[in-house]
């Protein structure tokens, strides 16, 4: 496990099935810290009843959903879930990034889950400035990154963008 | 053999959310039976029922299949991708009949629709095959409907079965697919 206190902003890349258990370890490592939790791949109810199954603390989480909406549901904001439209909407992703870090005084992690879903719905250089920002934001609001990605076999988004981070996990076959 | 990979099927629905979401990887030499083998272990529980997306076979020869397996269809409805190709005016009680498996967001609008008319609280999508729907849809279409399908899974508290045949899948989309369930259960070996 990667002392995450060394580190100002972290890229991890692995298979899906160490990914699920990484993510797991690093909440269960920064709980007592201010989190910002995207998971790309699943809705925040059923987050929340995985993560408290796992006999996780979610008070210091706060969750953008990108997926619920995208449904057709209706789901409205709460005190610490912000619901985005869909996966393709960086900027409401990255307004609802910078209220949360504003909303958050002192030291806080943002933990962005399955970062390749975003490929789908967004070009390359789209991603990367989004990325870009995620980075300006996070420096001027004393805020900690970790990205987890899969492997995605010819993925150059990866490679252009690890220069950005402090420490890269690169796990590839 | 056969003992061994009903076991695989059988232990594949252990430490699971309440709600899961898993991917059968199959071969195409057994699909049929390993897929009978499926449906069998998550119908077996008493209120369990499903919703079959049928993209491979018809409902006409499915049907036949699955009741010679002694599957209970009462339990499925069917929404069916191929009929209407070469039978435009099918209709059947138990079956939906769409254009083709490439209009998607009728694909997902019949599931939703039938879903919400199922009364159980234990509800089950099947949808085979995945491969199928890429030889119909663009890598990336396909990738934009499962992210936005099993979206819809968790959603509704569904269960979500999906399955495939390896070779068929494009690299990069199955590592997509990946991400997207909670489980890959690989029957293929």
């Amino acid at each position: 496990m990667i002392e995450l206190n060394n580190y100002e902003s972290i890229l991890i890349v692995e298979d899906v099935k160490s990914l699920r258990v990484t993510v797991n370890d690093i909440l269960k490592t920064l709980q007592d810290k201010p989190i910002i939790y995207i998971n790309l791949t699943n809705t925040y109810n059923s987050l929340v009843s995985n993560l408290k199954k796992d006999g996780l603390k979610i008070n210091n989480i706060l969750f953008i959903d990108c997926i619920t909406r995208l449904t057709g549901d209706s789901a409205s904001d709460q005190e610490n879930v912000l619901f985005i439209k869909e996966p393709n909407d960086l900027t409401s992703l990255e307004i609802a990034i910078s209220e949360f870090f504003e909303s958050i005084p002192g030291e806080k992690w943002l933990v962005l889950y399955a970062f390749s879903i975003l490929k789908i719905y967004n070009k390359e250089d789209i991603v990367l400035r989004f990325i870009q920002s995620i980075f300006e934001n996070a420096s001027a609001s004393n805020a900690k990154i970790v990205i987890l990605s899969t492997q995605i076999k010819n993925d150059s988004l990866i490679k252009k963008m690890a220069h950005f981070f402090e420490k890269v996990v690169m796990e590839m076959e | 053999m056969k003992t061994e990979y009903i076991e695989k099927i059988k232990n594949a629905f252990n430490d699971l959310p309440e709600h899961w979401l898993l991917l059968f990887v199959l071969n195409a030499e057994d699909y049929l039976e390993k897929n009978i083998a499926i449906l069998n272990e998550v119908l077996q529980q008493d209120d369990a029922v499903g919703v079959y997306v049928t993209l491979n076979r018809p409902y006409s020869v499915l049907i036949k299949i699955l009741e010679k397996n002694n599957i209970n269809t009462d339990k499925l409805f069917f929404i069916d991708c191929i009929t209407k190709t070469i039978e435009p005016e099918k209709e059947e009680k138990k079956c939906l009949f769409l254009e083709n498996p490439q209009n998607l967001t009728n694909i997902t609008i019949a599931i939703n629709e039938s879903m919400s008319a199922i009364p159980s609280k234990n509800k089950s999508l099947f949808v085979d095959s995945m491969s199928t729907l890429l030889i119909y849809n663009k890598v990336e279409t396909v990738s934009k409907f499962l992210h936005f399908l099993t979206g819809e899974i968790r959603v509704l508290n569904l269960n979500g079965i999906l399955l495939s045949t390896e070779k068929e899948l494009d690299p990069e989309f199955a590592d997509q697919l990946e991400q997207f369930v909670d489980k890959i259960v690989d029957l293929s070996k």
